[in-house]
């Protein structure tokens, strides 16, 4: 069997599926720029602050606007059975839940990796701090997908399914937000980085070794559940 | 027959529900026994006959119940993963219903953990709450704990919740030594060395004797609990089968 | 209609499927064998576990004892081959209200991993929704989207087909034309199992039926 055709589908269902509804990519990018002015406004205009704060707040910010677009990954494909066929299909799953994850980084992940030197810029981040955010943020939001995608797949189908999910996501999320932020805060102090952005791309490697097998077969569980 | 043979018989033995039925049942009351007189040793050891602590007085006696909770709330974890680690491969119920058990135990393991954690830094810092490592990770440890038990109880299901719940701790196990190796990190960038609880260098017998009976009967107490637990959930899940019936008509 | 021969030698075996909800027990030991050239129709009132046992059948859920073989292999063990055999229809159509009906098609095609039977133009004739190639699924109505789906019967050269209520939400025309299709599937070695609310007679087809409930 050839294995990149699936993938290629899959990839390409999920991404024409997501252009189809402009509005709704749109959203967490809305939401991650509303969030990072908002605290200008709560804490303090003053340049120094900002530059104090800003890795946090960004950092945060992506954080809860990817835990926002999780919300409604996989929601329609186990509504109007696709998921079903999914599972059913001949191919991995892993392989096919790769592909989802894949496109649903490109719509939600990657707009906020490109906007981020812009929140930089407004919270008077330096040139070399916010190329150091760029790339915490490049390596560290996929872990963020690809981690958020396995608690969604635990929790599809239950009626409460938002604050649970919050709650099983955010601990896990508690190592990239440390080293992510920290990198850039270190390149502010003009401190090494390295280290902190070697540990992004482990955790990284980790993660898409071992989540698309996870996430599938907590699907094929959510799934045996009416 | 090799040691292999017979580690795999005794395996097969405890996964077979009546057996173990009846194997709880004989070992609960020795158990109960061993824990109530290890827990009286350990608390009169450890608040009347130790010396008052050099630097904290008699404010340090909280480890007595601080310290062997917040071992229990790590070691309750790993045997949650563990047994959720067998269901999923070997489907075995009963591993099941260790995990399920241990969840509620272990978080409130690691509650009392907190909250003794948080009394103790009181005296010792002058405020309720400090972000130290230990105490970061505990909290964080707590949340895992609350998440499990948060799915677990979402789904109505049995079958599907302990599937899902065991996918979570595995989960949740990897994560830990990632969750805890960055918050110590973290810690080391933010604080100065502080005064650490638990490297005391030397630490003498007549506090350290009380603090492992503490240390022992929290685990047989963990122990006491779900062999309790698991004993009526077996017999919930297992009332269509011919042990329980004889079970329910010769009594 | 092409009529490729299928492997003749296939057998769908339940033994002694057990299913409980809520402690009830809505699967009470269900044992039963469909070979090739063999229909199973399985009937029931609603809530007689019909759906379930369908999806257990289809390996989407797990029964509580009991097990299912695909040719003496159980179909845990098995799966990658089984689903590769296997078309499953289930109430939700599995069709996207953002694609068109053409990229819908396409889709269910790739996932099945099969060299298609008939291109997509047959298909979309074969279930009427010719002109409408183009429309995105969330314009169609309920039976059209059905009849989406129905298109895989046509393209997928599968052995097994486990469908529920196939026929409903379609007119009679569609109806007839479904018939003509299982008979066919099962006369060339398919094996068909089915739920319908409708008693449904097909002749000169080998029909078992399962009373559930």
């Amino acid at each position: 069997m050839n294995y990149s055709n699936p993938f290629v589908a899959m990839l390409f269902r999920d991404l024409r599926i997501a252009f189809r509804q402009r509005a709704e990519i749109m959203l967490p990018v809305i939401f991650f720029v509303v969030v990072v002015s908002l605290f200008p406004l709560a804490i303090s205009p003053d340049p120094a602050v900002l530059k104090s704060i800003g890795p946090g707040v960004i950092w945060i910010a992506a954080l809860l606007s990817i835990l926002l677009s999780l919300q409604s990954l996989f929601r329609s494909d186990f509504n109007d059975g696709s998921m079903e066929q999914i599972l059913l299909s001949p191919f991995p799953g892993s392989l096919l839940m790769l592909a989802r994850i894949v496109a649903q980084w490109c719509v939600t992940g990657l707009p906020l990796i490109i906007i981020s030197p812009l929140l930089g810029l407004l919270l008077h981040l330096e040139t070399h701090v916010i190329f150091v955010l760029f790339i915490s943020l490049l390596l560290g939001i996929p872990y963020l997908n690809m981690v958020g995608a396995i608690a969604v797949a635990l929790t599809i189908g239950l009626r409460q399914a938002g604050a649970l999910l919050s709650l099983l996501v955010l601990p896990l999320y508690v190592p990239v937000l440390i080293f992510g932020s920290n990198a850039v805060i270190s390149a502010a102090n003009d401190l090494p980085y390295t280290g902190q952005l070697l540990w992004l791309a482990a955790l990284l490697v980790l993660a898409s070794t071992l989540s698309p097998f996870v996430i599938s077969s907590a699907l094929r569980v959510s799934c045996s559940y009416r | 027959m090799s040691v292999k043979d017979k580690i795999w018989l005794w395996f097969h033995r405890m996964a077979s529900p009546a057996y173990f039925y009846k194997l709880a049942g004989q070992v609960l009351p020795w158990t109960i026994v061993a824990t109530t007189i290890l827990m009286l040793i350990g608390l009169v050891g450890g608040l009347v006959f130790a010396p008052a602590d050099y630097q904290q007085g008699d404010g340090f006696r909280i480890i007595y119940v601080h310290v062997p909770s917040a071992w229990m709330s790590m070691f309750v974890y790993m045997v949650m993963a563990v047994n959720s680690a067998i269901f999923l491969i070997w489907h075995i119920k009963l591993s099941d219903i260790v995990a399920r058990s241990s969840a509620v135990i272990g978080a409130s393991f690691t509650f009392l953990a907190l909250v003794t954690g948080s009394i103790w830094g009181k005296p010792m810092w002058g405020t309720w709450w400090v972000w130290d490592a230990r105490l970061t990770s505990e909290l964080l440890l707590l949340f895992l704990y609350l998440g499990y038990i948060g799915l677990r109880s979402a789904i109505d299901d049995r079958r599907v919740a302990g599937k899902a719940g065991s996918i979570l701790a595995l989960v949740g196990a990897i994560n830990i030594p990632i969750i805890h190796y960055s918050v110590v990190w973290w810690n080391t960038l933010h604080q100065s060395a502080s005064v650490s609880k638990f490297d005391n260098p030397s630490i003498e017998l007549n506090m350290l004797i009380p603090l492992l009976c503490m240390a022992i009967a929290f685990k047989l107490f963990y122990l006491c609990i779900l062999l309790i637990n698991s004993r009526s959930e077996l017999l919930e899940q297992e009332k269509r089968s011919q042990w329980v019936k004889e079970l329910v008509t010769s009594s | 209609m092409s009529s490729t021969t299928l492997s003749d030698n296939n057998e769908l075996r339940a033994d002694n499927l057990i299913y409980e909800i809520n402690d009830k027990l809505i699967i009470n030991g269900i044992s039963f064998s469909v070979k090739s050239g063999e229909m199973l129709f399985i009937e029931g009132s609603n809530g007689s576990g019909k759906t379930t046992l369908l999806r257990i059948l289809s390996g989407l859920m797990q029964a509580d004892e009991g097990q299912i073989t695909w040719n003496d292999k159980s179909i845990e063990d098995e799966r990658i081959d089984y689903n590769q055999q296997l078309t499953y229809l289930g109430h939700s159509t599995g069709v996207k209200a953002e694609l068109s009906t053409l990229e819908n098609i396409n889709f269910f095609s790739a996932l099945s991993g099969l060299p298609q039977k008939e291109n997509s133009q047959t298909a979309i004739e074969w279930v009427g929704l010719k002109g409408n190639e183009d429309s995105p699924g969330r314009h169609l109505s309920y039976g059209q989207q059905r009849r989406i789906a129905l298109t895989r019967l046509l393209m997928e050269p599968s052995q097994l087909w486990i469908l529920d209520e196939p026929f409903a939400g379609l007119d009679k025309k569609m109806i007839s034309a479904l018939e003509t299709r299982f008979k066919d599937h099962v006369h060339n070695g398919g094996i068909l199992v089915l739920t319908s609310h409708q008693h449904i007679e097909l002749d000169q087809v080998n029909t078992s039926r399962l009373q559930l409930g």
